[in-house]
This record gives structure tokens, sequence and C-alpha cells, in this order.
């Protein structure tokens, strides 16, 4: 009896410990982050490193806002992710429910394509995405920033298996009270679907605020980058002011941690739908 | 109310299968029309074509002699209950209820005035603030009817409304929709493979298989003079025995041999199985288990009756009577018999048959030649 009491304790602490390394793991990078803003850049490139900083000062704050402009870069990627995430949200939703619930000709081939973009490296579509909106004379626009996320193909996919799991005899039960597929799109199943829908906005904002290659290709002035095209810019060819780059990388983070906050619920509801809980 | 008229439905899928085949029927207005029959028989696939959530293959549905076929389901004013309920999750009771007459613009206070009469009838009102998901399966299936009945449609269809329920709660649920069917005096089409609720509700069942109608008559004809061997083994249970039987004639005179018994026909049987010309073939004979007794009990007041000696397998008690599953003859059957009887399994007993109550099929064509 003892032992396997003793054993089961062990396997407790086993466990326990194992999740405490892996936390450890993955919060290492953004106390690093943190600590290092606020040392010198000699501190920084100290061997061995120190751990806390000498003194506790936010220069390194002042000097990433002053070389880059901070206010703009905020609006550029909120309106970056607001965009995506409407667009993403809206026209995955009607094509989701438009594969799952609708029969029409070539529905089949049409939701193997979707399923063929989701496979297929999204560095690929970079060039003739950007060379229609060059031609277009759209670079360094707000819609630039938008523009591969207009429609989703992972979105798609996932709003299809959330509008599969609703049966049938609702969207059935709407037309006999009277809907036409319009009404029993938006009245019903819209409203059924705003768990993973929330969950996607979720999946879309996070995607896009750590987009870097997009936003850095097709906007180059300053003030029409986003958050991480602007702090790539603090890279120097040859040297790079570390401690302002965690500074500003800080500052960057602000507005996701702000979000993860209040959808935290979502979030974690759309991890586990997806599997990755 | 509606009348509706049915003539030559068919349904045939793009692959070739097909799950209704020439479906005929009239329905005046009021009737309680029971759709039965085991699982893929085509009777929810009728339905559905009735609703308009399936195409109709050929032939013409009418309501009141208005041709339906191309009618989307939302103008044919009909209401259907279906089995899962499909209640909108994201409303409450009154929304549910509300969303067809707010869809038809009807106003605000008679919607208001409407959900509450038939919350009121069906004993809803405590429930109108309420979720689906905090409902239990009696409540949600009463809310599904409620949604029904408020928007006062032409016609009810009923997709086994009742087979989620448990036992005793489907009892109440049947008195109900009686109930129902006496207060608002409606067309209702339903759709059930329990064949208690077609008998007690139905005022004509239409029984089903493979997509043909086998016989559309009311309950007590369908017991009592079955069409053919399917509905006889169908509706009843336990299910009718049916004996392999070789028929003799004589003179005006016929009896059927079910080993060493010899079973004497009433003269409209023999006349019957005379005219079809069967003497000396061999026919199908059925007789219900409520037919047969053991000669332990002296409750026998047959008139006609005929003794076969059996030996029981199983004994099943059901309250006021037992079921005596026997073989005789090689064959299995079952008495249905008061639980006053001592006879118990592995029993050898006389059963006596009641003659006056036997069916005779052909065995080819499974036709009934006699009631």
């Amino acid at each position: 009896m003892k032992s396997r009491e003793t054993a089961k304790r062990n396997r407790t602490i086993a466990t326990y410990a194992f999740f405490i390394i892996g936390s450890v793991i993955m919060i290492f990078p953004f106390v690093w982050m943190f600590l290092t803003s606020f040392k010198t850049v000699s501190e920084s490139m100290q061997i061995p490193p120190t751990i806390l900083p000498s003194s506790w000062s936010l220069d390194n704050f002042k000097d990433a806002m002053a070389s880059l402009p901070f206010g703009s870069l905020y609006i550029n990627t909120a309106l970056m992710i607001f965009w995506r995430v409407v667009c993403a949200v809206v026209f995955s939703s009607m094509a989701g429910y438009a594969f799952a619930k609708l029969n029409f000709k070539g529905k089949n081939i049409l939701f193997s394509l979707v399923l063929i973009q989701m496979m297929l490296p999204s560095q690929i579509f970079i060039t003739p995405q950007y060379q229609m909106l060059a031609k277009l004379g759209l670079t360094n626009t707000i819609f630039a920033l938008v523009f591969p996320g207009l429609v989703s193909a992972f979105g798609t996919f996932f709003l299809r298996q959330a509008y599969l799991g609703i049966p049938n005899e609702i969207a059935e039960a709407a037309y006999l009270d009277g809907c036409t597929q319009w009404q029993t799109f938006t009245k019903v199943m819209v409203p059924l679907t705003t768990s993973s829908m929330a969950a996607l906005a979720v999946f879309t904002a996070v995607f896009a605020y750590g987009d870097l290659m997009w936003p850095l290709i097709v906007n180059t002035d300053l003030n029409m980058m986003t958050l991480s095209s602007g702090l790539a810019t603090l890279r120097g060819q040859f040297s790079t002011n570390f401690p302002v780059m965690m500074a500003g990388s800080l500052l960057a983070m602000v507005p996701m941690v702000v979000l993860y906050m209040i959808f935290q619920r979502q979030f974690i509801e759309g991890v586990a739908m997806t599997g990755g809980k | 109310m509606a009348e509706l008229s049915l003539k030559n439905i068919c349904k045939e899928y793009p692959n070739g299968y097909k799950a209704v085949t020439d479906f005929n029927l009239e329905i005046a207005d009021k009737e309680f029309i029971i759709f039965v029959g085991p699982s893929g028989c085509g009777k929810s696939t009728t339905l559905r074509m009735i609703a308009g959530l399936e195409d109709i293959s050929s032939g013409e549905f009418r309501i009141d002699g208005v041709l339906m076929n191309d009618v989307e389901a939302k103008d044919r004013d009909i209401a259907m209950v279906f089995q899962n309920y499909a209640l909108y999750p994201h409303m409450t009771v009154y929304d549910n209820m509300a969303f067809g007459l707010k869809l038809r613009k009807v106003p605000k206070d008679e919607i208001d005035r409407m959900v509450r009469e038939a919350a009121r009838i069906l004993d809803l009102e405590k429930l109108l603030d309420r979720k689906p998901r905090a409902l239990s399966g009696g409540q949600r299936q009463r809310v599904a009817m409620g949604r029904a009945i408020v928007r006062n449609p032409k016609v009810f269809l009923m997709d086994e409304p009742l087979s989620n329920l448990d036992a005793k709660l489907r009892v109440q649920m049947r008195t109900e929709i009686s109930k129902l069917h006496q207060r608002l005096g409606a067309t209702i089409i339903y759709v059930t493979h329990d064949q208690t609720e077609a008998m007690t509700l139905g005022t004509r069942i239409v029984v089903m298989k493979d997509g043909i109608v086998q016989q559309i008559d009311t309950p007590q004809n369908l017991y009592n003079k079955p069409g053919n061997l399917f509905v006889a083994g169908f509706i009843g249970s336990p299910q009718m025995n049916f004996l392999k039987t070789v028929c003799h004639v004589s003179g005006n005179e016929a009896s059927l041999k079910f080993g060493e018994t010899e079973i004497r026909l009433s003269p409209e049987r023999a006349k019957k199985v005379i005219e079809g010309g069967y003497n000396g073939k061999e026919v199908i004979m059925g007789i219900r288990p409520e037919d047969i007794t053991d000669s332990t009990l002296t409750a026998s007041t047959y008139e006609h009756k005929a003794v076969v000696k059996g030996t029981v397998g199983v004994y099943e008690l059901l309250g006021a009577e037992v079921c005596l599953y026997f073989e005789a003859n090689g064959t299995q059957m079952t008495a249905k018999v008061s639980s006053s009887t001592p006879v118990r399994a592995h029993d050898t007993v006389d059963f006596i048959l009641n003659t006056d109550r036997i069916h005779i099929f052909d065995k080819e064509t499974e036709i009934t030649i006699a009631n």
C-alpha cells in the first residue's frame, strides 16, 4: 500500500518537474528580453553574461521610441490585424458554410483546391502577390498589408469543420420556419459558430502580428510598416544595439499581451479545437 | 387545415438507388397518418419530400389541390418536429417559438400572444426564458412541438419525435400528442418505427418496406386483416407465428396440415383456398401469440381449435401475461398466455390454437389468401 503511494507521489513529482522545466524554457527568452532592455550595450555583450542589469535605466526605451515611429507602427499593425481578421472571419465563414452545408457542382474539387493551398508553403505566393500589388501601385499602403489575408484557406477549413458539427436538422428547421438560405446562414448558423470564429480571429491576429516577411517586402516606407517589420530595421548590417531592440520588442509586445488577456478563453478554446492542446 | 394528395411519388438518388417507389396516398383533412416500417424503408424520405427538404424525382404532390413539387419548403406552410428536436441552441424557448412568426413579420404583440398561448397548452410557461441546453429531453420535445403549433400550419410532420425519450416519457408524450391532435384538429403525418405508437396514434397507418407501400389501413384492420406476410409480421408484438402447412381439399371442405395436427378451415377460408387452387400446395399459416393458449389454462373458450404439442424453451414474464417460446414440429412459436399458467421452461405441453383467428398466406407471393 505504502509503496503504491510512494510511486504515485514520485510520478506526480516527475510530472511537475517536467512541466516546470518546460515552462522555464518557454519563458526564458521573454525574461532575457525584459532584462536586456534595461542593460547597456556593453553589459548585454559581456562574457560571462550578467543576469540582472547594473541599473534599471529607461534610456533604451527612449532610444527605441526615437528610432521608430511607434505611433504609426501601432496604428498600421492594428489596421492590418483588424482587416485581416474581419476578412478571414467573414469570407471563411461564408466559404466554410458553403463547403459544409450546401450542395453544388464541383464542391469537392473546389475544396481540394483549398486543401492544396493549405499544403503549399506561403512563400510561394509572395512573388505573384507582390507583382500584382506593384502593378496596381498599391505598395506602401494598408491594403498591401492586408492583401494576403483577404481569404484564408485555413479559416475556410477550420470553419467548415465547425459547420459540419451542426446537425443538418437545425438548418432544415430554419427553412421550414421560413428562412431563406441567407437568413439560415446569418440568423441560425453564424451565431452557432461564434466560438470557432473567435478562435479563428485570435489565430489570424497572432499570425498577422508576427508576420514579418510580407510587410517587410511590400511596405518599405517606415511610416507604413508594422511593428514586426519596423523592429527589423533596428538590426544594423554590421552591429545591432540589442538593448534598444529588446526595448522595442517589449513595446511591440504590449498590444498582443492585452489582446491575449481579453480573448484568453477563446484562444484556449481555439487551441483545444484544433487539437493543439 | 389541409388535404394532401400524393400520386405516384418516387425518389431516386443520382447513384440509382430508389428510396421510394410509386407512393400513392390521399390524406383527408384532420387525419392522423402514420408512416411505419423498418429502418431504410423510405418513410422518412417520403416525409422529407412532403416537407420540401428532398426533391421529388417523379409523381405529384398536392396540398389542397395545389401542386407543391417545385414549391420551396418555406412556402409550403408545413411545420415539422424532428427526431433530435432541432431547436436553435442560441435562442431562448420563447425565441425558438417566435422565430418563424418573426420571419413572417407577424406583429410583436400578436407573436407574444401566440407564443404564450402555445406555451400554456404545452405547459412551457415557466421555461420561456431558458435556453434549450437547460431543458430535459421531454421539455425540449415540447418546445419543438410548440414551435410547430405556434405557426398554425396546414400540415404537421413529425419524424420519430419520441424516439429520443425514455420509455415512461414516451408513453406520456404519446398521450399529449393524441390530445393535441384532437385539440388542434390538425392534419398530422407521423413517422415512426415503433408499432405501438403507430397503433395508438394513427387514424390510418401506411406500412412501408424497401420504399414500397405494403398496406394502408386503419390500425384495427392492419392487425386483423394484414394484406401480406410482411405486414402480418410487422404489426403485433410478439410477432405473428408463421407455420409451413400443406393444404388439403375435400369437397367443399379444406384443412391445413401442420405435422400431425390438422387445422380445419372455416367455410369462408376454405372457399378462398379452393378458389385459389391451393389443394396439395404448401401455404403459410399465421397465428398471433395471443390466439394461442396452453392446455393447462381452463380459460380457453375457443369455438374452433387445434392442438399442437410443444416444448417450452423460454418463459418470459411480462406482468399480467407470459410469453412462452416453444418448439412444435420443428417450428419456433410464441404463445402469450395468462401469467397464472403453471408451465415453465423445458415443460412439454399441448398448445391450443384459436383456428377462427388464423391467416393464410401464399408461400410464393406472400400475399394474404384468407384472414
